[in-house]
C-alpha cells in the first residue's frame, strides 16, 4: 500500500505543478460556476430590461376614427404612434413600423352602438420588436375593453361585479424550499455529473498518455511495483483531482447562491440546526443533512467510475493531444443520456432505470432534492454504482497489463 | 564468480513477428557483458523481456536466482535498467526524481539519502541535482536516468544504448560509471551498436542479429576465430554470414510491415461495446409499453453473442505469464 501512496502523492504533486491540470481542476471550476450563475443572472436581467424598455413604433390607419384608443396607446410607455397613409404591409415588412393596426372608419359609431369591432393587425415575426409591440397592443386593447365595459354597465345601472361569475383561489401545498429543490433538481445533477467527468480528465490524460509521451512510463514499469499498484495509485490521484474539482465547483456554486450573485440572486443565507438553507430570488431550497451525505457518497462513486474510465481511455493514446481527441467524444457519450433524462418533464423512473449506471445517480439526486427517499432506489443506485466502479477499475488494470497498449510505438 | 543471468530459449513474438528467437546466454557477477547488434536485431526486446517489462512468448530467464516468468517483481528488485528513452519527470528536481524511484524500490530514510548522495557524487551531478529536470541538457538527463535506474543498488545493471546522443565528456562519465560498478562485483549488460565502446569495455559479447544470438565469446576469441583486427570487422563478418543463412527472418519482417490488422484487444472492446448497447436496448425496451417484450429479449440474446466472442478473444490473448 505504501507504494500506491507514493505514486498517488507523486501524481498529485505533479498535477499541482502542471499549469494545465491546475487550471482545469481548480481554477476553472472555482471561476466557471460563479461565472455561469452570475453571468446567466445578469444576462436574463439585462434581457428582461431590454425587452421592457425597448421602444416600439405602432403604425395606425384611420387614427382619427379611434381617438380614445389612440390616446390610451399614446399613454403607454415606450410606444410611439405614427400614422400610415400608404400601403401597410411594406411598412411593417421594412421595419418602418413594428406593428400596424387598422381602425375601420365606422369604429366610433360601432363602439357607441355596442357592436363588436374587429381590428386588423399586421405583424412581422422576423422582427423581435414586432412581438413586443403586439404584447403592448394587446394590453392596451384589454384595458380599453375593460374601461368600455365598465362604462356600459354603469350606463345600465348594473354593478361591475356581474362580470365575475367564478373566481379561483389557489393554495400551494409545496413549501418554498421544496419548490426551490425542484428547480435545483434540473441544474445540480447535471453539474455534479459534468464535474465528475471533467474534473479528472486533464489529470488522467497527463498521467497516462502524458507519461507515455514524456517516455517515463517504462522506467516506472521497471520498478518492483505491480501494474495493479501503479494503476491504483494513478487512479487515486485522478479521483482525488476530480473530487476536489467537484467540491470546488459545487462550493463556489453554493457561495454564489448564499452570498449573492448579481441582480438575479439576492443574498440571504443562514445556517441553523444542521440545515443548509439558502434563499435567492427564484431559488429557495433546503438541503437536509442526509441528502447532502447521500449525494456526496454517490458523487464519490461517480468520480471513481469516471476516473477509471478516463484513465482507461487515455492510456490508449500515444500523446497528450491524441488522448484529448479520444476523451472528447467519450464525454459526449456519457453526458447526452444524462442531459436527456434530466430534462424530460414529468419523467417517472421505474426501478429498472436505477440499474443504469450514471443515469441512476441523476435520478436519485432529483428525488433527494425534492425530499423523496426511496430505499429501493437508494440501495439499487449505490449497489450498481459500486459494481460499475469496480468493473471499470478492473478493466483499467487489465488495460495497463497489455503490452500493445503500453508500448504502442 | 556466480552466474547472475541465465537466459534459456527466450522467445518473444509480436502478432506473428518473431522479435527474439530462442535466445540463450548467461553472464556472471563482476562481468561487463555486451549485447551487440544492428538496429532492429532484437536487443531491446530481449532486455525488456529479461527486465520483465515484456512477457516472453516462450522460454525464460533467471536473474539473481529469480525466474522472470513466475517472480517478476523479485527480478525487478534485483535489476536496474537504463532504457533508450531517458524521459525524466520534468516538473520535479533531479533529487525529487531519485527520491521517488528510491521509494518505489522500497528505500527510505537514511538509506535512501545515502544512496542518493553517493550517486550524485559518482555521476558528478551536484551542480544541477536540485534544479528542475525540465531544464536539464541531454547529458544531465542521461546521468539522472542512470542514477534513477541504479538507486536500489541492484546486482544486475542493464544499459541500453547508454551513450547514444551524448557528447564525449558525458559518454566518458557513463563509461567510467559502468567500469566502476563492474569492479564492485555487479553484472553490467551493455547493449550497443558502438563497437569501439564495446571492444574497450566488454569482457564477453553476444552478437545478435535478426532476433537470434549468432555467437557468444570474448572479444579476443571472436577476433581470432574470424581472423579480423577489430570488433567492428568481426561483427560485420559474423552478421553478413548470418544474413545468408537466414532469409526466412527477412521475409517474416517484410510480411509484418505489409500486414495491417485491427488489434485483438480493440476488436474485443468493440464487441463488448456492441454487446452492452444491444443488451441495454433490450432491457430499456422491455420497460416500455410500446416495445414488444419478445423483441427486447431478441436484443438481449443478440447482445450476448458479441460478448461471448469478445470473452473468447480476451481469453486467447491472455497468454503468457503475469507481469
Amino acid at each position: 500500500m505504501s507504494r500506491v501512496t507514493t505514486i498517488w502523492k507523486k501524481e498529485l504533486r505533479d498535477g499541482i505543478r502542471d499549469r494545465r491540470t491546475l487550471v482545469s481542476t481548480i481554477i476553472l471550476p472555482m471561476l466557471l460556476m460563479p461565472g455561469i450563475i452570475i453571468g446567466m443572472g445578469k444576462l436574463v436581467t439585462w434581457q428582461i430590461s431590454q425587452v421592457k424598455d425597448q421602444p416600439v413604433t405602432v403604425g395606425v390607419v384611420n387614427a382619427s376614427s379611434a381617438a380614445d384608443f389612440i390616446s390610451q396607446l399614446h399613454a403607454t410607455k415606450n410606444v410611439a404612434v405614427t400614422e400610415i397613409t400608404g400601403e401597410i404591409q411594406p411598412e411593417v415588412k421594412n421595419k418602418k413600423v413594428d406593428i400596424a393596426i387598422v381602425f375601420p372608419a365606422s369604429f366610433q359609431t360601432a363602439i357607441e352602438a355596442a357592436q363588436p369591432v374587429q381590428l386588423e393587425v399586421y405583424q412581422n415575426s422576423l422582427n423581435t420588436k414586432s412581438t413586443t409591440a403586439l404584447t403592448r397592443l394587446t394590453t392596451v386593447a384589454v384595458q380599453y375593453n375593460q374601461t368600455l365595459l365598465q362604462a356600459r354597465l354603469a350606463k345600465g345601472n348594473i354593478s361591475p361585479l356581474v362580470q365575475n361569475g367564478v373566481s379561483l383561489k389557489t393554495t400551494e401545498v409545496a413549501s418554498d424550499q421544496e419548490i426551490g429543490g425542484f428547480g435545483l433538481s434540473y441544474l445540480l445533477p447535471l453539474f455534479i455529473v459534468m464535474w465528475a467527468v471533467v474534473g479528472g480528465q486533464t489529470s488522467a490524460v497527463d498521467i497516462s498518455a502524458g507519461e507515455k509521451e514524456r517516455k517515463t512510463l517504462e522506467s516506472l514499469l521497471l520498478t518492483p511495483v505491480s501494474r495493479l499498484q501503479i494503476v491504483f495509485g494513478k487512479f487515486l490521484a485522478v479521483a482525488t483531482m476530480a473530487l476536489s474539482s467537484e467540491i470546488i465547483a459545487l462550493g463556489s456554486m453554493y457561495a454564489v447562491f448564499a452570498f449573492g450573485g448579481g441582480d438575479l440572486f439576492t443574498a440571504t443565507a443562514s445556517q441553523s440546526s444542521g440545515l443548509v438553507q439558502t434563499s435567492a430570488v427564484g431559488v429557495n431550497f433546503t438541503l437536509q443533512p442526509q441528502a447532502v451525505i447521500l449525494m456526496f457518497l454517490v458523487s464519490i462513486l461517480l468520480v471513481m467510475l469516471f476516473s477509471a474510465l478516463n484513465l482507461s481511455v487515455a492510456i490508449f493514446a500515444k500523446s497528450y493531444k491524441e488522448a484529448q481527441s479520444y476523451i472528447g467524444p467519450s464525454y459526449l457519450i456519457v453526458i447526452l443520456p444524462v442531459v436527456l433524462v434530466n430534462m424530460l418533464p414529468g419523467f417517472q423512473a421505474k426501478l429498472g432505470f436505477f440499474t443504469i449506471p450514471i443515469v441512476n445517480a441523476v435520478l436519485l439526486f432529483k428525488e433527494v432534492l425534492v425530499g423523496v427517499y426511496n430505499t429501493s432506489h437508494i440501495v439499487m443506485t449505490i449497489g450498481v454504482m459500486i459494481v460499475s466502479a469496480l468493473i471499470t477499475m478492473y478493466i483499467a488494470s487489465r488495460i495497463y497489463r497489455r503490452e500493445g497498449v503500453l508500448f504502442k510505438d | 564468480m556466480s552466474e547472475l543471468i541465465q537466459v534459456k530459449n527466450l522467445t518473444k513474438e509480436f502478432n506473428g513477428f518473431l522479435a527474439v528467437d530462442h535466445v540463450n546466454f548467461s553472464a556472471k557477477a563482476g562481468e561487463i557483458f555486451g549485447l551487440l547488434g544492428p538496429n532492429g536485431a532484437g536487443k531491446t526486446t530481449t532486455l525488456r523481456t529479461i527486465a520483465t517489462v515484456l512477457a516472453p512468448t516462450s522460454g525464460t530467464a533467471v536473474v539473481a536466482g529469480y525466474d522472470i516468468v513466475s517472480q517478476p517483481e523479485d527480478v525487478r528488485r534485483h535489476i536496474g535498467m537504463l532504457t533508450t528513452d531517458i524521459g525524466v519527470y520534468e516538473r520535479f528536481s533531479g533529487r525529487e526524481n531519485l527520491y521517488y524511484f528510491g521509494q518505489l524500490y522500497g528505500l527510505s530514510g537514511e538509506k535512501l539519502e545515502q544512496g542518493v548522495a553517493e550517486l550524485v557524487q559518482l555521476l558528478d551531478m551536484a551542480d544541477f541535482i536540485d534544479k528542475r529536470a525540465g531544464k536539464y541538457s541531454t547529458g544531465m538527463k542521461q546521468k539522472l536516468a542512470i542514477a534513477r535506474s541504479v538507486i536500489h543498488n541492484p546486482d544486475v545493471m542493464i544499459f541500453d544504448e547508454p551513450t547514444a546522443g551524448l557528447d564525449v565528456l558525458a559518454s566518458q562519465t557513463v563509461i567510467r560509471f559502468m567500469k566502476k560498478v563492474s569492479e564492485r562485483g555487479k553484472l553490467v549488460i551493455l547493449s550497443t551498436h558502438e563497437m569501439t565502446d564495446a571492444e574497450k569495455l566488454c569482457d564477453r559479447v553476444a552478437i545478435m542479429h535478426q532476433g537470434r544470438i549468432v555467437t557468444v565469446d570474448t572479444v579476443e576469441n571472436l577476433k581470432a576465430k574470424t581472423g579480423t583486427q577489430d570488433l567492428e570487422e568481426t561483427f560485420v563478418k559474423l552478421v553478413h554470414g548470418d544474413n545468408h543463412r537466414r532469409p526466412d527472418v527477412a521475409v517474416s519482417q517484410k510480411s509484418k510491415t505489409m500486414k495491417i490488422k485491427m488489434s485483438p484487444l480493440m476488436m474485443a472492446i468493440l464487441l463488448e461495446v456492441v454487446s452492452i448497447l444491444l443488451i441495454g436496448i433490450g432491457i430499456l425496451g422491455n420497460m416500455q409499453k410500446w416495445f414488444s417484450v419478445g423483441v427486447g429479449y431478441v436484443f438481449i440474446f443478440a447482445g450476448l453473442i458479441p460478448s461471448f466472442i469478445a470473452r473468447r478473444q480476451l481469453r486467447k490473448m491472455r497468454s503468457g505469464p503475469r507481469v
